[in-house]
């Protein structure tokens, strides 16, 4: 192949285009391209449908596209590990809830890695309401029955949840401290078997998220009879909280946010908060939430990172004093 | 009658040309997704459910209710052709079908499967339509002693399964159990088996332990043999299933419906599970049950009408109830539940044109999938005309693919590798698989059920037989497990007297 020389000019000129044309990977144009969100559980949860339904959100104000992934596996664990070591240019972050965060690592020993210390903790999104149910036909018509029952009966009370270590596990373990009871749980695996085995009448109660009970609820099937906020819930108004009624540790609201790896850019972090905070404030994406019967809920980065650690340190204490 | 009326009704919004279309491109993506070994619905629903974000409510849940009926049409083809099963419901076909592959009869194989299918399909909605409400409230009634004593049932029928010697199926199913205890324990949270590998925190995975035992191995124990040529030279006889193939498929089709149906109304039951039951009731009811194995049209007919009707069946609580009943279902639900519609016993009454929209959707798409795939048939055998040499590359970058796409995770498609090998070695020894994925799948929900069982009744172990459905099931499998001994004393008894005279 003869290369003549208008050929070679031509090269070297696009090549020091090329070279000329880049900047230093500056982070105030970020984001630059395709951003891969990390949902570390199956598709098809709430989790799952919730983020991508936010996601498309998010895409419009980064104007970037935003690509879930689902990895799912140990509680989050799996997907949440691929991040932790991916490069910390903001391009793979992770969805995290405080299942992953702050619960998981109360139980299982020798997890891969610190999910305080190796994570850049970006920004919060939104708190997803845990709640105390029975079926409607049940002898407990408030809160106050089941904790007097549940103190003159030790372990004689069963309460399903969705698995060892999830948000209502932790719920019903700090109901059991703070108010002295001993309803014993049953862990099922998801919110499906969980609300099928109270709406069987299997188990005397259920501690449960708020959107898979939703639907039971408005058909008259389930009756809510606590949520285990700080504050009475924006669409349940009249559905009393742990906390007003003096059950003050009972505080299990999973906070939902993004992480990403160790080490972000702090410019990536205010971006990210920035749209968060803009996104949130749109009426329509906060209908949507709502349709989770979430919570909209912006915190930066630093103030999501102390939540869960305070979280973390609460349920550390609250675990090994009931042992 | 007022449901031929609401079904006229359904009817009438399933007709439309927009959803008519949407139901196309469901049933359409389902099919592709289900020949694509370990991608399954949920895969694939989850990938769509943006797309549906801007669409009416009932086009959406028509669009994503065809690719999970869809996928399962699609699921038997690799299952037949290749020996890979397009999901761990497949895994049944491959044992029949492949066989019949190999003696030329794909099509025949294929051809019954949709046809089954279809059948199966069409039935099921009838029951669902008729039934839905009250099967719901049934279904309700399975807590944990039902689990555990079905379960038992399960297992019990184990030992039908087995082809050859039995001493070797139940070293597989232990192999199974023991496989199933792999990853955090659901009760307590302590790892088992994992040694640290984050991968195996959630144990290993049903499919990549199947597409491997049955896919990879099949394609290993094949470049073996490829030097003498022989396997794919059978002259391929026949396209479709011809009269004998019909009669003999019939009874099948008609049981592998009904248990197909009923066991997939209960919430949790895999759909795994009635197709193995199915297998396992051909091969009892046949007149040559130790013919199975090597290309029993009925291996084939029944199994895949039972696992069409069981995802009909996971529609029940999940339509009347509001329940998920497994990964597709779930996302249903999310689907309704972003269009703002409520799932659950109101759906019906608040929102009749999605249910009956629906409902009537899923036969349309049934008819479709059957057109659909009728014509494809020839275009799939042809595929077993390729020189083997090129075949294996594709099918093993296939398996690949969908050992990888379940979780994104790149370890999976090592341990893809890993049970390829096992595979192999235990063909090659006389070891079957069968009984390893049935006690794989049936092992965690039998444990689980048990450990649950007992935390309800405080330890009383006898809580499994005051429950009536539960006790039902445990003496269902005891008369299971003992008939041949009962059956054995007539026949040879009889024998004896033949001899005799």
């Amino acid at each position: 192949m003869k290369i003549n020389r208008l050929g070679t000019c031509i090269c070297l000129f696009v090549l020091a285009v090329c070279v000329l044309g880049t900047t230093p990977a500056a982070a105030q144009d970020y984001p630059k391209g395709p951003i891969q969100l990390v949902v570390p559980f199956s598709s098809g949860g709430a989790t799952d449908i919730f983020w991508r339904t936010l996601g498309e959100q998010f895409s419009k104000n980064l104007k970037a596209n935003i690509a879930i992934v689902n990895k799912p596996g140990g509680g989050g664990i799996v997907g949440m590990s691929t991040v932790v070591t991916a490069k910390p240019d903001g391009y793979t972050l992770c969805a995290g809830n405080s299942d992953t965060l702050d619960i998981t690592p109360l139980f299982t020993k020798d997890l891969p890695f610190d999910t305080i210390n190796d994570l850049t903790y970006m920004v919060k999104v939104a708190n997803f309401p845990q709640t105390l149910v029975v079926r409607t036909d049940s002898l407990f018509k408030t809160l106050d029955d089941v904790i007097a029952f549940a103190r003159t009966n030790p372990k004689k009370l069963k309460a399903s949840t969705p698995g060892f270590g999830t948000n209502p596990y932790m719920a019903l373990q700090l109901l059991n401290y703070d108010a002295k009871a001993e309803i014993v749980p049953v862990n099922f695996t998801g919110g499906g078997e969980n609300v099928t085995a109270v709406l069987g009448g299997h188990v005397d109660l259920g501690a449960v998220a708020l959107p898979p009970v939703k639907s039971q609820v408005l058909a008259g099937k389930i009756r809510i009879l606590a949520i285990f906020s700080k504050e009475r819930h924006p669409l349940y108004p009249d559905i009393p909280t742990a906390y007003e009624k003096g059950y003050r540790q009972t505080l299990v609201d999973t906070g939902m946010g993004i992480v990403g790896p160790k080490g972000l850019p702090a410019e990536v972090i205010k971006k990210w908060e920035q749209v968060v905070q803009t996104t949130l404030k749109d009426p329509a994406v906060i209908s949507a939430i709502h349709k989770f019967d979430f919570v909209p809920d912006y915190q930066t980065g630093d103030q999501y990172k102390k939540e869960i650690v305070d979280e973390f340190a609460l349920f550390k204490k609250i675990i090994s004093q009931s042992k | 009658m007022d449901i031929l009326r609401d079904l006229m009704f359904g009817f009438s919004v399933a007709m439309l040309p927009m959803n008519l279309l949407y139901c196309f491109i469901g049933v359409l993506v389902g099919t592709l997704i289900g020949v694509l070994p370990g991608i399954g619905p949920p895969a694939a629903l989850s990938l769509l459910l943006p797309a549906t974000f801007h669409v009416p409510p009932v086009s959406a849940v028509i669009l994503l209710a065809g690719i999970m009926y869809g996928a399962m049409y699609g699921g038997s083809t690799t299952s037949i052709l290749v020996n890979i099963p397009g999901e761990a419901a497949s895994v049944v076909t491959c044992l029949d079908g492949y066989r019949m592959a190999l003696q030329g009869r794909a099509g025949a194989a294929l051809g019954i499967s949709a046809f089954g299918s279809f059948i199966a399909g069409t039935a099921s909605i009838f029951l669902l339509i008729f039934l839905a409400p009250t099967l719901a409230q049934f279904a309700l009634r399975f807590g944990p002693p039902e689990y555990f004593s079905l379960m038992i049932l399960g297992l019990s029928i184990l030992v039908y399964l087995a082809k050859g010697s039995i001493v070797n199926a139940l070293i597989m199913v232990c192999f199974g159990l023991l496989l199933g205890t792999v990853g955090l324990d659901p009760m307590t949270g302590v790892p088992r088996f994992v040694y640290k590998i984050t991968t195996l925190m959630d144990g290993i995975g049903l499919v990549q332990i199947v597409i491997g035992l049955f896919g990879v191995s099949e394609v290993f124990l094949n470049v073996e043999r490829t030097f003498k040529q022989e396997i794919l030279k059978t002259k391929i006889r026949g396209l479709l299933p011809n009269r004998e193939d019909w009669r003999r498929s019939i009874g099948p089709i008609g049981r592998g419906t009904v248990i197909g149906f009923f066991l997939g109304v209960i919430p949790g039951m895999s759909v795994v599970i009635p197709t193995f039951i199915s297998y396992t009731l051909e091969k009892r009811l046949s007149k040559h049950p130790e013919k199975f194995g090597t290309g029993m049209i009925e291996g084939v007919a029944g199994p895949e009408a039972a696992n069409n009707a069981a995802s009909c069946g996971t529609l029940v609580p999940m339509l009347s109830l509001g329940i998920p009943t497994g990964a597709a279902t779930a996302l249903l639900l999310g689907a309704l539940m972003i269009h703002g519609l409520r799932p659950g016993p109101l759906l019906i009454t608040e929102s009749p044109e999605v249910f009956w929209g629906v409902v009537a959707s899923l036969y349309v798409g049934n008819v479709m999938l059957l057109i659909l795939n009728l014509p494809l048939i020839p275009l799939w055998v042809k595929i077993l005309k390729i020189p083997y040499h090129y075949l294996f590359p594709l099918i093993l970058l296939f398996c690949i693919i969908g050992s990888y796409t379940t979780n994104n995770n790149p370890y999976d498609i090592i341990i893809m590798i890993i049970f390829g090998v096992i595979g192999y070695v235990m063909r090659k020894l006389d070891y079957e698989a069968a009984p390893l994925v049935l006690a794989l799948v049936l092992g965690p929900i039998m444990e689980n059920a048990v450990r649950r069982s007992l935390v309800i009744s405080d330890g009383d172990f006898t809580v499994f037989f005051t429950r009536p459905i539960s006790a039902f099931f445990l003496i269902a499998g005891l008369l299971i497990l003992f008939s041949p001994l009962l059956l054995k004393k007539t026949r040879v008894s009889a024998e004896l007297r033949a001899g005799e005279e």
